[in-house]
């Protein structure tokens, strides 16, 4: 069952700029382009692109935020800016970088509000909410205003907040930002587990490749408003995955290294970064070119980051 | 009907909580508390003089005007008490606090109210109580259930209108930030033109805040209606009969526009 469809959906932005002292220009920004994304019920989807591509925009059409400019939107079978009270009912939804919570009242209190605005019963709202505490472990600052937490706390009472009314869809935009390594982990596994044992539905946007790694099987790109790729990070990876390259340090600075099918990417000092093509040559195979030519200090083989894949093809 | 309940449930949860934030600042808390006293106070002195040197205006006599300016500011008062924070849409539109809100399975306006809700803006309803008391023995009501049945529903009517000019002004906060000062045009300048007989003002004046902000029919009509107070305009007497036609009419309409804004609603970029 398809629990978020979209057919070439299309969002524009009216932005006025000033051109002079009193005449104002108006100019329309194209955010979103005829996207087309299926998610179906149980899936756990990124969606990703570099800053402005337009992820933000869709969330807020999916979640009944914006008015799409075109296209059909359904989710979980409702129109979302039409029947925004019975599908909000059903959708938990955290923005990273915008608060959900009563920043001036304990944890708590902000958890005992939603209870009343979803009209979560009693019962059911104790057994999610220790199930909750326990599984994000909150239990120590349930009782301290959410202004005094920490950038990882607060996001864990996100998490929580989006979650106790037991929503069929969970939409997450930058859930992980600003978290160090650990709060990140926190929040991946929870994601992980409640998806696993629950079959939420997990839509993410997210900066952070390794959120993608560790989380989603399927990853959507987006860039400039189009959706570029819809596929497995394992295929993308088998796609765009087989470069290498090789760092190393040489015992002098000397100019960039001229070895057939390989590329000097980056040059600091002695050190230089080596790019190759896995299927054409090994390593072993570049590192004795080098060592014909220079002597090697040190050597590092480093696998590109999605990130830098990613980046690679936006830039094809 | 249970969608109402609900809303003015929620209202009532958010509102607490907000007597509840800002009881975390005790002493701005405390401090705007006596404040408000204090101006309540000074309202009621206000109040007090006015009453002393009320003339009789227009072929109006005193009863008379202090009886349709208790009933704009009782029900001006009301509807301030309870929707006036829906001026807050610019501002929540601006820095996109407005998301929250739609995320939310409780109807925008009943959110905002109990979100925004101030205690002490039932203090304005202090002044046009007294004017009511002092009003009531001096003009000349011939009380029977007839009579305060009526007046029952030019109150429930009046506060209506006023709310759906609060709803109004709100809605075209989503599309222009910075209209406070024209949303208060409608609202606050209607409640002050609608505080003296409206045959008093010139022609223009009385088209605007008579007929297209339909506040003739808030105090106006009705004291002509109780009263037999003279009516210079020779306005039919059976538009005084109106008000909650009008008053549904208008919230209707106030509800289309709140629609409309909301889907034109552009959310911040962050
Ligand atoms: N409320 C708005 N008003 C005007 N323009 C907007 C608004 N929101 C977004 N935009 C513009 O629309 C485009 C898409 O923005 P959006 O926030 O959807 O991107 P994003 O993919 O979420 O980016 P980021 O990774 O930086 O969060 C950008 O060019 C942005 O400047
Ligand atoms: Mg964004």
């Amino acid at each position: 069952m398809a629990v978020i469809e979209l057919e070439d959906i299309e969002k524009q932005y009216v932005v006025r700029t000033r051109a002079g002292l009193f005449r104002r220009e108006r100019q329309i920004v194209q955010a979103v382009s005829a996207v087309n994304l299926q998610v179906n019920k149980g899936e756990m989807v990124a969606y990703v692109g570099p800053n402005g591509a337009g992820k933000s925009s869709t969330i807020k059409m999916i979640t009944g935020i914006l008015q799409p400019d075109g296209g059909r939107i359904q989710v979980l079978g409702m129109e979302p800016m039409r029947q925004r009270v019975q599908l909000t009912r059903k959708l938990g939804v955290v923005f990273g970088t915008r608060s959900q919570l009563w920043i001036d009242l304990p944890l708590q209190d902000s958890f005992a509000l939603l209870r009343h605005l979803y009209r979560v019963e009693e019962t059911r709202f104790k057994r999610n909410l220790d199930e909750l505490v326990d599984r994000l472990d909150l239990s120590t600052f349930l009782d301290r205003p959410v202004r005094q937490l920490s950038l990882g706390q607060r996001m864990r009472g996100e998490l929580a907040a989006a979650f106790l009314h037991d929503p069929d869809l969970v939409v997450l935009d930058e859930p992980t930002v600003g978290l160090d390594v650990v709060a990140k982990y926190a929040v991946r596994s929870f994601l992980a587990d409640i998806n696993r044992e629950y079959g939420t539905t997990v839509l993410l946007t997210t900066h952070d490749l390794d959120d993608v790694e560790q989380l989603c099987e399927r990853l959507v790109i987006i860039d400039e408003g189009r959706v570029v790729l819809d596929g497995s990070l394992g295929d993308f990876k088998a796609r765009f995955g087989f470069e290498r390259i090789v760092v190393v340090d040489l015992e002098a600075a000397v100019e960039p290294l001229e070895i057939d099918g390989v590329d000097v990417v980056e040059r600091n000092g002695p050190r230089q970064h080596l790019r190759f093509d896995r299927r054409e040559r090994s390593a072993t195979d570049v590192l004795a070119a080098v060592a014909a030519q220079h002597s090697i200090r040190d050597v590092s083989i480093a696998e590109p980051t999605i990130e830098e894949l990613i980046h690679r093809f936006y830039l094809e | 009907m249970a969608d109402v309940r609900g809303g003015l449930r929620a209202a009532g949860y958010l509102a607490a909580a907000q007597v509840r934030s800002d009881w975390q600042y005790r002493s701005a808390f405390l401090l705007a508390f006596a404040v408000q006293a204090i101006v309540a106070l000074a309202n009621v002195v206000a109040i007090l003089i006015v009453l002393e040197l009320t003339p009789s205006l227009g072929g109006w006599s005193r009863g008379q005007v202090l009886l349709a300016y208790s009933l704009v500011g009782l029900t001006f008062g009301l509807a301030d008490a309870l929707f006036s924070a829906l001026e807050d849409t610019g501002e929540m539109t601006r820095t996109g606090d407005m998301d929250r809100v739609l995320l939310r399975p409780v109807g925008s306006i009943a959110q905002i109210v109990g979100r925004n809700f101030q205690l002490r803006r039932i203090g304005k309803l202090v002044p046009p109580i007294v004017a009511f008391v002092w009003a009531v023995p001096r003009v000349d009501i011939d009380w029977g259930l007839w009579t305060v049945g009526y007046l029952m529903v030019t109150v429930v009517s009046a506060t209506a209108i006023f709310a759906g000019l609060w709803v109004v002004s709100g809605a075209v906060g989503f599309v222009a930030v910075g209209v406070r000062r024209f949303s208060h045009s409608i609202t606050y300048g209607g409640q002050q033109a609608s505080e003296y007989p409206l045959h008093l003002y010139p022609r223009w004046v009385r088209l605007v805040y008579g007929w297209v902000v339909p506040l003739a029919f808030v105090a106006y009509l009705p004291v002509i209606v109780l009263t037999a107070a003279p009516n210079p305009l020779g306005i039919p007497r059976w538009l005084g009969y109106c008000a909650p036609l009008v008053a549904l009419a208008l919230c209707g309409a106030a509800r289309l526009a709140w629609g409309a804004g909301t889907r034109r609603y552009q959310s911040t970029g962050r």
